[in-house]
């Protein structure tokens, strides 16, 4: 039996955190930064932070630890000038595929649109409509990980709807 | 052109489904409301650009020899350094035969696996998982417990168990095959569950799970996806569970076998956690030490609880 290691310096639960986190935390900096190479090197950030601290962070605890990392090492990236202001997010459809035969092209059409009226939409508004909807956020899941109120989610949910309506029209 | 909304949160409140009867009328009453429930729709197919979690965690792996833990002492860096390289090379495979069978045996921990398309599986203690690529599709036969995330590739990936099958539309899943249970839950992505008797499918998105337990009938709801995947964080966590899955779950866990005195109800239920590493006595205090009047001896891997009344 391997020895008894506190917080999650033992290498399964570390990595077994990892395997689970990352993908989700890297969508969730990808939608504020926009840059996929970036947003990979904060997530990796965060997971090293977590290791230098793994004994005083408990498994229970580390999603938020990696979460509020990850949002501070991108603030620091851009403070100090380091995000390519040239890239555009892009969140584009996925393929359309025979598992899902309701997604026709008219369908994916509409759909890449939206992925562009997303580009033009404001970053607060946006990372919350990603969250919810790509993601499949709760809304009070969403309010714990930015640090605001689950009444200002809803408020920028819907500002987020109204907003990609009138900008999808334009396009 | 437009009307004003009565309310600045109604578009996302009605997306939760959380909508009073009458502010649901005033929704479906507007004119534009087809464009927003077809917006809402369209997004949900929408994706980020593709995050490569297994190149990922090998440049984790790589920086991480660079740093230093502050909490180690120093003297020990290079020989933890060795350990790690070493437990590394031994928990992740690369399967290169067509068909393989990994065994993750009781009290062995959690192993990972990593097939030949970049899906990663974590196979939970006590746990057996056969694996076969056919042209068709990818096969997964499964006894016990794993977490799968799956690389899309465009072939379906399939897990077996014994009560039913797990049909991947693209994603991650945790699977629990044990006894008399199927529980499958969904993280992220989708995917259709179909059971062994019977040809209703099952369609579960990320957050969902369903249930297929012998004499009760299934039906999708709303999991608490850190509970079903509480052993990817090292922990064995029950809410409201039997005795006796707890005590099956630290006999995987430990490698030990328990023997509950005959006094003990194994089917009063449980709500407890404890740690899937470290000393076994330290687990069986956290779950036997709870309950009234009773105690446990230890001795090697057999454990005897009795009532002390």
């Amino acid at each position: 039996m391997a020895e008894s290691v506190a917080g999650v310096c033992a290498e399964a639960v570390y990595e077994g955190l990892f395997t689970r986190l990352s993908p989700a935390l890297y969508r969730f900096l990808y939608y504020r930064c926009g840059d996929p190479a970036l947003a990979a090197d904060l997530v990796q950030e965060a997971f090293l932070r977590l290791w230098e601290n793994c004994a005083r962070v408990m498994p229970d605890k580390a999603r938020a630890y990696v979460y509020q990392v990850g949002q501070n090492a991108f603030l620091k990236t851009k403070a100090r000038g380091r995000v390519r202001e040239k890239y555009r997010l892009r969140v584009a459809p996925r393929e359309a595929t025979t598992e899902d035969p309701q997604f026709t092209l008219e369908e994916a059409e509409f759909a890449e649109r939206l992925s562009q009226a997303l580009t033009a939409l404001p970053s607060a508004s946006r990372e919350v409509f990603l969250l919810n909807r790509v993601d499949g956020l709760k809304y009070r899941e969403i309010a714990e990980l930015l640090g605001i109120s689950q009444k200002a989610v809803e408020k920028r949910m819907h500002r987020a709807l109204v907003e990609l309506r009138r900008l999808h029209g334009e396009i | 052109m437009e009307e004003p909304f009565s309310d600045d949160t109604l578009l996302a409140r009605w997306l939760a489904g959380e909508l009073s009867p009458a502010e649901e009328q005033e929704l479906r009453a507007r004119p534009d409301f087809a464009e927003y429930e077809r917006l809402a729709r369209a997004a949900t197919r929408l994706s980020a650009p593709e995050y490569d979690i297994v190149k990922e965690l090998e440049r984790l792996r790589q920086r991480r020899q660079t740093v230093r833990k502050p909490s180690r002492p120093r003297r020990w860096l290079p020989y933890v350094a060795a350990a790690v390289a070493v437990l590394l090379a031994a928990t992740i495979f690369l399967w290169p035969a067509p068909e393989q069978t990994i065994l993750a045996a009781a009290g062995d921990g959690p192993r990972s696996l990593q097939l030949e398309d970049g899906t990663l599986i974590r196979l939970n203690a006590g746990s057996r998982l056969t694996y076969r690529n056919t042209d068709a599709l990818r096969l997964a036969r499964l006894e016990g417990e794993a977490f799968f995330a799956v690389a899309g590739n465009g072939q379906p990936f399939v897990v077996e168990t014994e009560l039913g099958e797990v049909r991947v539309l693209g994603t991650r899943f945790n699977v629990d095959s044990r006894g008399e249970r199927l529980s499958v839950t969904c993280t992220e992505g989708r995917v259709g569950v179909t059971p062994a008797l019977g040809d209703t499918t099952y369609l579960l998105t990320a957050g969902a799970a369903v249930e297929l337990q012998a004499g009760r009938t299934p039906g999708v709801v709303a999991a608490d996806t850190l509970l079903a995947t509480d052993w990817l964080t090292g922990r064995s966590i029950f809410r409201s569970r039997p005795l006796a899955e707890v005590k099956a779950e630290l006999e995987r866990q430990y490698n030990l076998q328990i023997t509950l005195d005959p006094g003990i109800d194994s089917t009063q239920l449980l709500t407890t956690s404890f740690p899937n590493q470290g000393p076994s006595t330290a687990a069986l205090e956290v779950v036997f030490g709870a309950l009234p009047d009773v105690s446990f001896r230890q001795s090697g891997r057999r454990v005897s609880v009795t009532t002390s009344r």
